[in-house]
């Protein structure tokens, strides 16, 4: 069980971390690090519930072993809002009111952010493609399903603002 | 009390004097419920009935829920009825709250009392003003609850009826919100249990009984280690950190003695009939027995529902602290004071000297683990004198959490010479209780002897007019850990209900719901229903319509229930109804629910977008547990311990869904959480059966019956959830069903029907079962039906081929059908 001295950007800070080589990452986010966006599920990639952007791709943090993330840039749920005002697909979500429970929700609105950065319009079939793996037991489908079209609609609208 | 001022609203009840509503000097209102959140947006809903009594923001009241310490004993946070019951008291004392405050400032404002008005947080009179705060500061005033306090009538409500966004959803999406599973206490430390090896059992004598030794000094020094407890069976480790606790419990070695083999559940119908279980008569309306021999046409009918997992996508968690015999335990349960009943017998103590402290958890849509990992956090907090947090982990939430329980129906029935519905008996058997915490057991504190609990009763009794009824139910304790779970028997009971309905109105050649709206005398159901039909498109018919397009058939079904829930003969809640599409793959089996209606009468509305979230979850909850869902159970234990072998719904399975709810806004809420839930087994059964003529009275629809025979459901690597594994889906039920169904009707048709009968049939069929399976059975339907079946035949052996293709499995569930069809087939020619 050797320590581990990690360096990694996490939500745009640096960061230093002591972690023995078998922690996931997850439990440094939650345990060490004090986040609590990221959720525990399942412990095997399943659910999606603690999933994080490495370098902008989404990431279970649940199987990610620690050492995995030296280096990288980690975003997660916490770090999407800038300067007090939601990122578009949080603010699609609570728009839409994509979530009963909400305890996937964490892992939807990662899942979304990486979908709409790879294809800023998806179609509906692409949508239920892009966040089938992952679970909501709440049954919160449709509606997590519109927020992910009306966040394609808000990233839109602040693109082309931010262009004129 | 506050210096800066508090006037409340109070209450004496059994459990003590409890708050409903208060509002401070600051003008801050808050208000005092039992029931909790369960993830279905109760505090915001129970936020707006109080901020509409006080003409208040939304955002202006805060709602405190489950905290023994300040809330009422209102039970469990079941039965859908927080609405319904919990908030009565609440909506008063919001009433009376108002009425103070419109007193108090007619006479600051020198107004005539009725001559005020109170709009936001002030009260008005012509172009003076003061504000509610202004009228509190200074004051103490506890006034006890009158209950013959007016409300305000919902023609003036401004708040409830309006579309709320949900108060803890912003800080859910920035991952400011606390879960109980985030909650850290100062100078906690963790635990992790090690659970017998008996999971998912609650009764025998093993129970409690079986850890033989543990080797502590084999992980004393392992880091972060700082003890192991143990009380009869529980069993844990306690570590600085969590990770530890996990590393040093997964280290530590213990010896069990092992248990014996579960029940076997192989064949749910006959272990449910054959366990012990006690008949208790509901409805014995007119003389069923004599009037089941005067219908023409008669049917008996059996159907059956499995074990399902509730699913929390969250394992159970909780944090507890001893504080010198006045502990405090921070909690994610459904039932606070019933929690807080059973840490007093698991600790000796009062219930006043607990505190439970309620935190939102994952969705449960029933009784999870929630309060059992109280039990192991408290048990722990005792022994080190410091807060301990223990969570589950999710094989542990997966293998103990109660399941909800599986379910047989057997129903009769009859319709007589007037075509009127005119005998009907329901037998329903419901192997479940309340889920006795597991730490009591564990511990010893509680015997582990089977105990049977009552709730099989809801929905037992058909919403149609019958003159002579036979109803009982069945009461019987768990076979295997079992609890309520949405739509607590009544979606069983409704499954069979109305399916049976449909069956019937295929017999008697009638629409189904014609067939229904001629027996229904509840005005307020028959709207329901007509208005469901009609908005959703009904189709009327007379039979299956086999509507097919190359190998898939399409269908749509109708089922309509008022879930019933509480003592017999209990309280209605919301009423629903579905209409539904399904597509059938004639080949390989598999149906897609491609579109659901949904038509509910709730009453008054509180929130529109609230209920319709329910709905949704509901549709989609439901159709996954219907088609897909099962626990199948391994020689000792509960098989799945993941969503690997326990598949739930997943985006490429959601149908379009469409909601209609009918305005009734002088009408009482009525709880919203299940109604949905409750007709979707029986409406995507009735869908199935329009498009292919097959007849499915067991749930889940989509699994190959085999492997219930197969004790040991192996299902290899990790798979991509929601993918469709060919050995898990390339055979459904159908086709078994269709076998059963086609000797059934073939039996009994009168010989003009044969022809046509069989013709249909032989349309809906899917012709490589019957090439593989039915060579001996549907030979004997052949003699049956007058030789009328040799077309099919002639298809079926052209059709050989494919069969011969098919993966070996599917090969050894068509022998297994073959061989109970034949057995089927003798018993139906000896009745002939």
């Amino acid at each position: 069980m050797s320590p581990l001295s990690l360096s990694f950007t996490l939500n745009g800070q640096a960061v230093m971390a002591g972690a023995d080589r078998h922690r996931v990452f997850l439990d440094l986010l939650r345990d060490e690090l004090g986040l609590n966006g990221p959720k525990y599920g399942c412990g095997m990639a399943q659910c999606g519930a603690c999933s994080v952007l490495v370098d902008g791709k989404p990431a279970r943090a649940c199987v990610l072993r620690a050492a995995r993330v030296e280096g990288r840039e980690v975003v997660t749920l916490e770090g999407l809002a800038e300067g007090g005002k939601l990122h578009p697909v949080q603010q699609a979500f609570v728009e839409k009111q994509a979530a009963q429970c909400g305890y996937c929700l964490n892992g939807m609105v990662i899942s979304a952010v990486a979908l709409l950065r790879a294809n800023p319009r998806p179609g509906r079939d692409e949508i239920r493609e892009g966040m089938r793996d992952n679970l909501c037991r709440c049954g919160t489908h449709q509606e997590i399903i519109e927020a992910v079209e009306r966040a394609a609609e808000l990233l839109a609208e602040a693109g082309e603002g931010a262009h004129v | 009390m506050s210096d800066i001022g508090l006037v409340s609203v109070f209450e004496d009840r059994p459990d003590g004097r409890v708050t409903h509503v208060q509002i401070d000097g600051a003008g801050q209102v808050t208000g005092f419920n039992g029931h909790v959140d369960l993830g279905t947006g109760i505090e915001t809903a129970l936020s707006q009935i109080v901020a509409e009594e006080l003409d208040l923001p939304l955002g202006d009241v805060a709602m405190v829920l489950g905290d023994t310490a300040c809330t009422p004993d209102q039970g469990p946070t079941i039965a859908s009825e927080t609405i319904q019951v919990a908030a009565v008291p609440l909506r008063k004392a919001a009433a009376q709250l108002r009425n103070y405050l419109a007193g108090e400032g007619a006479r600051r404002l020198n107004a005539p009392a009725d001559g005020v008005e109170l709009r936001g947080g002030t009260v008005v009179w012509k172009d003076t003003q003061v504000t509610y705060a202004a009228l509190v500061a200074g004051k103490d005033v506890a006034m006890r609850l009158d209950p013959e306090m007016p409300v305000k009538d919902p023609k003036d409500y401004r708040i409830v009826g309006q579309a709320a966004g949900r108060v803890d959803l912003p800080s859910k999406a920035t991952g400011d919100f606390a879960y109980i599973q985030d909650l850290k206490v100062a100078g906690m430390v963790h635990g992790h249990v090690v659970r017998p090896p008996y999971a998912g059992r609650d009764s025998g004598d093993f129970i409690g009984r079986s850890l033989v030794s543990f080797d502590e000094a084999a992980v004393a020094q392992m880091p972060g280690f700082l003890a192991v407890v143990r009380e009869g069976d529980f069993l844990a480790v306690v570590a600085e950190t969590a990770h530890q606790a996990q590393r040093i419990a997964e280290a530590l070695p213990v010896s069990w003695r092992m248990p014996p083999p579960a029940p076997d559940l192989s064949d749910l119908k006959h272990a449910l009939k054959a366990a012990p279980s006690t008949p208790r008569a509901l409805d014995r309306t007119g003389d069923f027995d004599a009037a089941i021999g005067e219908c023409g046409i008669r049917l008996e009918r059996s159907y059956v529902w499995p074990y399902h997992l509730h699913g929390s996508i969250g394992p159970s968690c909780a944090v507890a602290d001893w504080q010198d015999g006045r502990p405090v335990v921070w909690s994610g349960t459904q039932n606070p004071h019933m929690l807080r009943g059973d840490l007093a017998t698991l600790t000796g103590l009062d219930p006043e000297a607990i505190e439970i402290r309620r935190l939102q958890a994952a969705g449960c849509y029933g009784r999870n683990c929630a309060d059992d990992v109280c039990g192991d956090a408290l048990i722990l907090a005792r022994a080190m004198g410091c807060p301990v947090r223990v969570q589950l982990t999710r094989a542990q939430e997966t293998l103990w959490e109660p399941k909800g329980a599986a379910q047989l129906m057997e129903v009769s029935g009859g319709i007589a010479g007037t075509g009127d519905l005119h005998a009907y008996a329901l037998d329903t058997w419901y192997p479940s209780n309340r889920g006795p915490n597991l730490s009591l057991l564990l511990t010893g504190r509680i015997s582990p002897e089977p105990r049977p609990s009552d709730m099989g009763d809801r929905t037992t009794v058909p919403p149609y007019r019958v003159p002579n009824k036979k109803i009982t139910v069945h009461d019987m304790a768990p076979m295997v850990r079992a609890a309520w779970m949405r739509g607590v028997s009544a979606l069983p009971n409704t499954f069979a209900h109305e399916s049976f309905m449909d069956e019937l109105a295929h017999e008697a050649g009638e629409d189904p719901v014609a067939f229904r709206l001629r027996h229904l005398d509840d005005p307020r159901a028959a709207d329901l229903v007509r208005r469901t039909a009609a908005e959703a498109g009904w189709e009327e018919r007379t039979g299956p319509r086999f509507r097919r397009e190359g190998r898939m058939a399409y269908g749509q079904g109708f089922a309509y229930a008022t879930y019933v829930h509480g003592t017999f003969p209990g309280t209605a809640a919301a009423a629903a109804a579905w209409v539904c599409d399904v597509t059938v793959d004639t080949l390989t089996g598999e149906v897609t629910l491609t579109r659901v209606f949904v038509g509910q009468d709730q009453g008054l509305v509180i929130n529109p977008d609230g209920v319709r979230a329910q709905i949704h979850g509901n549709v989609m909850q439901t159709a996954s547990r219907t088609l897909h869902e099962e626990v199948a159970f391994e020689e000792i234990t509960p098989a799945p311990q993941s969503w690997a072998t326990y598949p739930i719904q997943t985006f490429d399975r959601l149908p379009e869904i469409r909601t209609m709810l009918i305005e009734r806004p002088d009408e009482p809420a009525l709880g919203v959480g299940e109604s949905a839930a409750v007709p979707a087994a029986a409406a995507i059964a009735n869908a199935i059966f329009d498009a292919t003529g097959v007849r499915l009275r067991e749930a889940p629809f989509q699994r190959p019956r085999p492997a219930r025979f197969r004790r040991h459901r192996p299902r290899g690597e990790l798979h991509r959830l929601g993918a469709v594994d060919p050995d898990e889906h390339g055979l459904a039920g159908l086709p078994f069903a269709f076998a059963d169904e086609l000797l059934v009707r073939a039996r009994r048709a009168p010989p003009v029907d044969q022809p046509r009968l069989v013709e249909g049939l032989g349309r809906a069929v899917l012709p490589e079962f019957l090439a593989g399976a039915g060579t001996a059975a549907a030979m004997r339907a052949e003699e049956h039906v007058g030789g009328q079946m040799l077309g099919i035949r002639q298809e079926r052996r052209q059709r050989l081929g494919d069969v011969m293709r098919v993966p070996a499995q599917v090969g050894c569930a068509l022998r297994h059908a073959a061989t109970s069809v034949a057995a089927s087939s003798r018993a139906a020619s000896h009745s002939l």
